[in-house]
């Protein structure tokens, strides 16, 4: 019969990343490994390629020298680069196989001492002679070229990252703009307006998908919240009709001739009468506080207190109770009116009804807080026990055990706390604004 | 007085008619939004009991048409609904009262009675029995000619009794008449006790008949024949 209202509040300020920077982050993560990795694979390939080059350039050195030996020009008069050397061996030496050094040379112009330098050699016979060709070049070391190309990636890195960032945070804004649109909608989204949430159709397909959920669920949520409502009221409507026929005719069977035992089981069936239509009517109205259906305006909540003693005032004399007030002027509240009344009546009549005789009630309200100090017979039930629903201090009494969970309900709506002391025979009801 | 009861349920509409022509009221009852119509249509009312569910159309079109053809009859809506919307709604379109249900038939006859002194008799709001005069516009009661000094409850108590005489009236019925809906909390009808206790003495001490009597267990009567 009660029921949630499924209205839920979205923060603002929910913890947790944007998704635009998770995306981003991402992103970043991944093209720091790609680019690390690019970095090793080219970094063997253009050590790769200098040492090839390095030996092509050696062995056609060594070539060239050759051919010029083969044509009879003697070795002092050959036109070859420095880095190459000819010696003449002994021809009875046996020939020296092609050899490859890679060794750390002294470069003396250069501006540090270590470089890598590549020594090939090879002796040749030629005609009855036997020469040592031998050349050399100093080549990039691995160092340089290393440090070179993580100079170049880590650049290109960086501009990469600020075009990422930039690009994403001003592109995220354009293309999710309808799924911002639709979480706003969302949030604002209220049932008890009935109204279902309508978007427009984004082009993007996965915000069209989940608009096209939201509108959906939003108006079967609306439906099913009506369907329920009009079952309430249907079902109060059904109770109450039933209530009034016999109502009815007791007050008629009341003007025949009736002997007192008959009376008195007419009293009987009209407190029973009474008591359902009560319990009745207390539900539809704990129905209708969780639908939120009462909107709140600001009022004098001064003149609420103050008119709910007054309807009480008399009952408070009749049974002898001393009455204390201490209410302060033009305390403004935001909260319903009718609310506010059945507020006031609940708590005051509950600090009549539990009252012992030549008891005492005192009315306290400041700008924070609404305070009914009553006498009572101490409490048999667990505190937080009496503000659930049907839940009574005495099983028997005659009362409908909504009372106090009526008034809690409406605290609850209006973010107000409310407590409850009770210290032997004293009873003290707080609601903090 | 004639009333037209527009009530679908049979049994509900019995206890208002047996009730209001034991009070001399002439009653005519339809069960179906068109029947209501037909009649609204063909004979003049002074009040209109309507209940706004129907099973064939909501009761306040034809609280609707009775505006919109500018017609004399007072209409009292019924309705078991409670809520603060419908008794708004109900009231700005014209209904002369709202009574929600379940009701207790005094309550009911007293309401059709008030809109029927407000309709019907310009300026003659004068009910009287025997040396009991009460004007229900400038809230003066009188008994022997005397002014009686009443409280607004017990002016209001009086009247109930003068609408309802002969009738047996439960505490109950007359708590809610004096205090509204919210005696619904209250177990204890002490005060109304305490109130018919000064009322009798007033109309006593003005030389008045004690016409108000205790009926054993169930509440009140006010015995024309004393």
């Amino acid at each position: 019969m009660v029921w949630d209202t499924g209205l839920i509040q979205i923060n603002d300020n929910t913890p947790g990343m944007r998704l635009i920077t998770k995306f981003t982050l991402l992103y970043i993560i991944i093209t720091g490994f790609v680019i690390a990795l690019g970095s090793v694979i080219v970094f063997r390939e253009i050590i790769n390629r200098v040492d090839n080059e390095a030996y092509i350039k050696l062995n056609s050195w060594i070539r060239g020298t050759v051919d010029q030996l083969k044509e009879g020009v003697p070795l002092e008069d050959l036109q070859i680069h420095t880095d190459i050397t000819v010696e003449e061996l002994d021809f009875e030496q046996p020939l020296i196989a092609h050899y490859e050094i890679d060794s750390v040379g002294i470069f003396p112009p250069r501006r540090r001492g270590d470089d890598r330098r590549l020594i090939i050699g090879e002796s040749f016979k030629i005609g009855n002679r036997h020469y040592l060709v031998k050349a050399h070049s100093f080549i990039a070391e691995p160092d340089e070229i290393q440090e070179g190309l993580e100079k170049s990636l880590y650049i290109t890195f960086l501009i990469l990252l600020a075009i990422v960032v930039v690009i994403s945070f001003f592109i995220s804004n354009r293309i999710l703009l309808p799924f911002n649109k639709s979480l706003q909608a969302m949030s604002t989204f209220n049932i008890k307006n009935q109204l279902p949430i309508k978007l427009k159709q984004p082009r993007t397909r996965e915000f069209k998908k989940l608009n096209e959920f939201l509108e959906k669920m939003t108006t079967k949520a609306v439906n099913d919240y009506k369907s329920l409502k009009e079952f309430t009221e249907n079902a109060s409507h059904e109770i109450q009709t039933p209530l009034a026929i016999i109502r009815g005719k007791l007050e008629l069977m009341m003007e025949t001739n009736i002997d007192e035992n008959q009376a008195e089981y007419i009293n009987s069936i009209q407190n029973a009468v009474n008591k359902l239509s009560a319990v009745n009517h207390t539900l539809v109205l704990l129905t209708k506080l969780d639908n939120q259906e009462y909107a709140s305006e600001e009022i004098n909540f001064s003149k609420y207190v103050k008119d709910g003693i007054w309807d009480f005032q008399e009952l408070i004399e009749m049974h002898s109770i001393k009455l204390r007030q201490d209410i302060k002027e033009g305390v403004l509240l935001n909260l319903n009116p009718f609310l506010a009344e059945i507020l006031m009546n609940n708590l005051l009549s509950n600090a009549v009804k539990h009252n012992i005789p030549d008891g005492y009630i005192n009315v306290v309200l400041t700008n924070s807080e609404l305070r009914i100090e009553n006498s009572g017979e101490p409490l048999q039930v667990p505190v937080e026990d009496l503000f659930k629903r049907f839940k009574k201090n005495k099983q028997s009494s005659s009362s409908t055990g909504l009372g106090l969970a009526i008034v809690k309900q409406i605290c609850d709506m209006q973010d107000m706390n409310i407590d409850y002391i009770n210290e032997e025979e004293k009873h003290i009801i707080r609601v903090h604004f | 007085m004639k009333v037209l009861v527009v009530e679908d349920n049979k049994d509900l509409s019995e206890n208002i008619q047996n009730y209001l022509k034991q009070e001399g009221i002439i009653c005519e009852s339809s069960y179906t939004f068109n029947e209501a119509m037909d009649k609204i249509v063909s004979f003049e009312y002074d009040c209109i009991i309507l209940d706004i569910m129907l099973p064939d159309g909501n009761g306040l079109k034809l609280l609707d048409f009775i505006k919109e053809q500018k017609m004399k009859s007072g209409v009292l809506v019924i309705s078991a609904k409670n809520s603060l919307e419908d008794k708004l709604s109900g009231l700005n379109m014209g209904a002369d009262d709202y009574i929600t249900k379940p009701f207790h038939l005094p309550e009911l006859n007293a309401r059709v009675n008030a809109i029927y002194r407000r309709k019907n008799l310009d300026g003659d709001t004068i009910i009287t029995f025997n040396e009991i005069e009460v004007n229900t516009t400038t809230y003066v009661a009188k008994v022997n000619g005397g002014i009686l000094d009443l409280t607004k409850k017990e002016f209001d108590l009086l009247l109930y009794f003068l609408t309802n005489k002969n009738r047996v009236l439960t505490k109950q019925s007359v708590a809610e008449h004096l205090w509204g809906d919210y005696t619904d909390n209250l177990s204890n009808f002490d005060f109304v006790y305490q109130h018919v206790k000064n009322l009798r003495k007033k109309i006593s001490n003005a030389n008045g008949k004690d016409y108000i009597g205790t009926v054993y267990g169930l509440g009140y009567r006010f015995n024309t024949n004393q």
